[in-house]
C-alpha cells in the first residue's frame, strides 16, 4: 500500500495535468454556436451588405473610379455590364423562390423584378445572339442562355416560342463550332424553358441525350476541372426541373447517380481554381435535390462560412467586382441547406 | 563520410517521393504503399550489408517492455496537442476525414490495411534509414533536429492543398509529434517504440474524428477522458522522459558545413517532393 506521503506526492507532481484535462474537457460542454444559427448570422450579415451596396459600383470593383468618370476607359464593357446586371438581378428574384426571408432587401428584389420584367417586355425588339459561344451562330442582341433563363423565370410565352423556333436536332448551337462548356450549361436553361412550356417528351429527351453524351465527352476533355463541376450542376439542376414539370426521367437514373458521385467526388478531391463558386453551386445544387450526404454538406457550409467578410460579403476576383452576386449565391445555398437539413 | 551522406541523401530521397515515382513508373501500376515498403526495408539490407552492421544499427531489434512503456509515456503526452486541436480548431476534423475519405463504412479498412503500412513506412523512412545513420555519421542532436524537421516537411504535399488556417494545425500539430517521436527513437534507439506511438496515435485520432463528425459526443468524451486519464498518470514521467531525451543527445553543431548540412537534411524531403511533382 502507498503511504500518505507519497500518494500526496504522486497527486501534487500530476495537478498541472489534472487542471490542464478538466479545463479542456470542460469546454466541451459549453454548447456550440448551432451551424443553423451561425447561417442565420452570416446570412443577415449577408443581407444588409447587399442591402447597402450599389450594384454599379460592385460590378465595376476597383476600377469603379475610371468606369464612373470615362466608360471608354473602363475594363468592364457595356455588355459584360448589362449581362452581371442581369446575372444579379435574378439571383435576387430567385430569393424569394428559395424559402429566404427576404426582410431588409424587398426594395432590393423589387428593383431587380422591375428591371427584368422590362427587358422581358422589349424582347419582341431583339434577336437572339449565338456568337459568344457559337463562331457560326448568327449574331443578335441578347445571349441565348440569358434569353433562356429570362423566358424560364418569368414563363414568358413569347420567348418560348423564339427559342422553340430555333431548335435543331443538335440542340440550338452548332456542336463543330461551339465551345463545349458553354453549349453544356447554356442549352440546360433551354430546355428546362421548353419543358415549363409542356414541350413533347420527344423532343425532350432527344435534347438530354445530346447533353449526356456532350457531359461525358466534356468531362473527358482537358478543360479545368471547376467547369467539369459546374456543368454536372447544370445538368442536375435540369433533370429536377424536368421531374417538377412532371417529365419520366427514370430512364436517366444510372446518369444521374453517375452525374452526382462525379460532382461529389471531384469536389472532395479535386484541385479547384474558384472554390468558393464550386462550394456554393454544388452546396445549393445538392441541398436542392435532397443529396443524403449531410456530412459532405455540412463541411461545404462550413467551409463557405468560414470565408465570409466581416462586412457581410463573400470575394470572387481580386479586382473586387461581383461581391453582391456571389454573396447572393452563398446566402441563398446556405439557407437552402438550413431550410432542407438542419 | 562523403559517401554515408550521399547513401543517406539517396534513401530519404526514394522515401520522400522518388520510390513512388519509381514505382509508377516501372511497375507500371498507381501507388502501392507494400511495394514502397519493401523498397525501403531493401535499402535497410542494403545498406546493412556494404556497411557490415547488424539491423540494429536501424532501430530494427527485439522489443523491451521498457520500450513498450516509453512508447505508453510518448502516447500520453500526445494528448494536449490532439484536444487543442480539437477544441480550438472544431472543422479540422471534418476537413482531415473529407480529404482521407476516412467514414465509418471506410474506417476498419483505413486502420487495417492503410494505417499500419503508411506508419511502417513512415518509421522504416525516417528513423531507420535517416535518423540512426544521420546519428552515427554526425550525432544525435544533429539527427534529431534533421529528423524532426524532415518528417514535418515530408507531410508539405498533403497539408499544402489546405487553406491557410488548416494548413498552420497541420504543420503545427505534426512538427510536435515529429519532435515527441525523434527524441522516443534517440532514447530507444528501437524503432518498435515509434511504431508504436504511431499506431496508438493514428488508431485514436481516427475513431476520435469519426465519433465527432457523426456528432456522437458521448463516445468521443469517453475516448478523450481515458486518454486524458492516461495523460494525468503518465505526466511527470513523460515530462521527465523528454527531459532526459532531450539532455541526452548531447552533440553541436559547430561549423558552417555542419549548419548547411543540417538545412540540407532537413528540408531534403521537401526538395525531393518538389522534384518529383514540377520535374519528372
Amino acid at each position: 500500500m502507498y503511504s500518505k506521503q507519497t500518494m500526496k506526492k504522486v497527486v501534487i507532481e500530476r495537478i498541472p495535468a489534472i487542471i490542464f484535462v478538466l479545463f479542456v474537457m470542460s469546454s466541451f460542454f459549453i454548447p456550440p454556436i448551432p451551424l443553423s444559427k451561425r447561417i442565420d448570422v452570416s446570412v443577415d450579415k449577408a443581407k444588409d451588405f447587399v442591402a447597402g451596396k450599389n450594384l454599379d459600383e460592385d460590378i465595376f470593383g476597383n476600377d469603379n473610379d475610371i468606369c464612373q468618370k470615362d466608360r471608354a476607359k473602363c475594363s468592364i464593357n457595356e455588355e459584360n455590364f448589362f449581362y452581371k446586371q442581369v446575372d444579379t438581378y435574378l439571383d435576387f428574384v430567385y430569393l424569394k423562390d428559395e424559402s429566404f426571408n427576404t426582410s431588409g432587401v424587398e426594395k432590393k428584389i423589387s428593383e431587380a423584378d422591375i428591371f427584368l420584367r422590362n427587358e422581358v417586355a422589349i424582347f419582341p425588339n431583339r434577336t437572339i445572339d449565338y456568337t459568344y459561344i457559337d463562331s457560326s451562330g448568327q449574331s443578335g442582341n441578347i445571349a441565348l442562355d440569358t434569353s433562356c433563363i429570362l423566358g424560364w423565370t418569368y414563363n414568358d410565352s413569347y420567348i418560348y416560342n423564339q427559342i422553340r423556333n430555333q431548335l435543331k436536332s443538335y440542340g440550338w448551337t452548332n456542336p463543330k463550332t461551339t465551345e463545349s462548356f458553354r453549349k453544356l450549361i447554356d442549352e440546360t436553361w433551354c430546355i428546362s424553358l421548353l419543358a415549363e412550356n409542356n414541350e413533347n417528351p420527344v423532343i425532350i429527351k432527344q435534347q438530354i441525350d445530346n447533353k449526356k453524351q456532350e457531359f461525358y465527352n466534356f468531362i473527358d476533355g482537358s478543360d479545368y476541372l471547376d467547369r467539369k463541376i459546374i456543368s454536372g450542376i447544370h445538368l442536375l439542376l435540369m433533370f429536377d426541373r424536368l421531374q417538377k414539370y412532371g417529365y419520366d426521367i427514370s430512364q436517366y437514373s444510372d446518369f444521374i447517380e453517375f452525374t452526382k458521385s462525379y460532382v461529389v467526388n471531384e469536389t472532395k478531391t479535386g484541385s479547384l481554381y474558384y472554390p468558393l463558386e464550386v462550394y456554393n453551386n454544388v452546396l445549393y445544387t445538392l441541398a436542392k435535390i435532397h443529396y443524403p450526404d449531410k456530412v459532405f454538406l455540412q463541411d461545404l457550409a462550413e467551409k463557405i462560412l468560414l470565408i465570409q467578410n466581416q462586412d457581410g460579403s463573400w470575394l470572387l476576383s481580386t479586382e473586387g467586382r461581383y461581391r453582391i452576386l456571389e454573396t447572393l449565391r452563398c446566402s441563398i445555398a446556405l439557407n437552402l441547406f438550413k431550410i432542407n437539413y438542419l | 563520410m562523403n559517401s554515408q551522406i550521399i547513401r543517406i541523401l539517396f534513401y530519404n530521397a526514394i522515401f520522400a517521393g522518388i520510390g513512388i515515382y519509381l514505382i509508377r513508373t516501372f511497375f507500371n501500376t498507381q501507388y502501392n504503399s507494400y511495394v514502397l515498403f519493401l523498397l525501403l526495408l531493401g535499402l535497410v539490407f542494403f545498406d546493412c550489408l556494404i556497411g557490415k552492421k547488424k539491423l540494429s544499427a536501424y532501430g530494427i531489434k527485439k522489443p523491451r517492455k521498457q520500450d513498450l512503456k516509453f512508447a505508453l509515456m510518448i502516447f500520453a503526452v500526445f494528448f494536449p496537442i490532439s484536444i487543442a486541436s480539437r477544441v480550438l480548431f472544431p472543422n479540422f476534423d471534418a476537413l482531415y476525414a473529407n480529404v482521407l475519405g476516412l467514414q465509418y463504412s471506410s474506417l476498419f479498412k483505413f486502420l487495417i490495411f492503410s494505417v499500419p503500412i503508411v506508419i511502417l513506412i513512415e518509421e522504416v523512412g525516417t528513423r531507420s534509414l535517416f535518423q540512426s545513420k544521420l546519428s552515427s555519421v554526425f550525432n544525435r542532436r544533429f539527427a534529431i533536429y534533421a529528423a524532426i524537421i524532415n518528417f514535418t516537411l515530408l507531410h508539405f504535399t498533403w497539408a499544402f492543398s489546405l487553406d491557410f488556417l488548416n494548413f498552420s494545425i497541420t504543420f503545427s500539430t505534426v512538427f510536435i509529434y515529429s519532435i515527441f517521436l525523434a527524441l522516443l527513437f534517440d532514447y530507444t534507439k528501437n524503432i518498435f517504440s515509434t511504431i508504436v506511438v504511431h499506431i496508438l496515435v493514428n488508431i485514436t485520432s481516427s475513431f476520435q474524428i469519426i465519433f465527432h463528425i457523426y456528432n456522437q459526443f458521448s463516445y468521443e468524451m469517453i475516448l478523450w477522458g481515458l486518454w486524458g486519464i492516461l495523460f494525468i498518470a503518465f505526466f511527470p514521467q513523460s515530462i521527465s522522459f523528454l527531459k532526459r531525451a532531450f539532455t541526452s543527445s548531447r552533440g553541436k553543431i559547430k561549423t558552417i558545413s555542419e549548419k548547411t548540412l543540417l538545412i540540407l537534411f532537413s528540408a531534403f524531403s521537401l526538395i525531393t517532393i518538389i522534384f518529383v511533382n514540377y520535374f519528372l
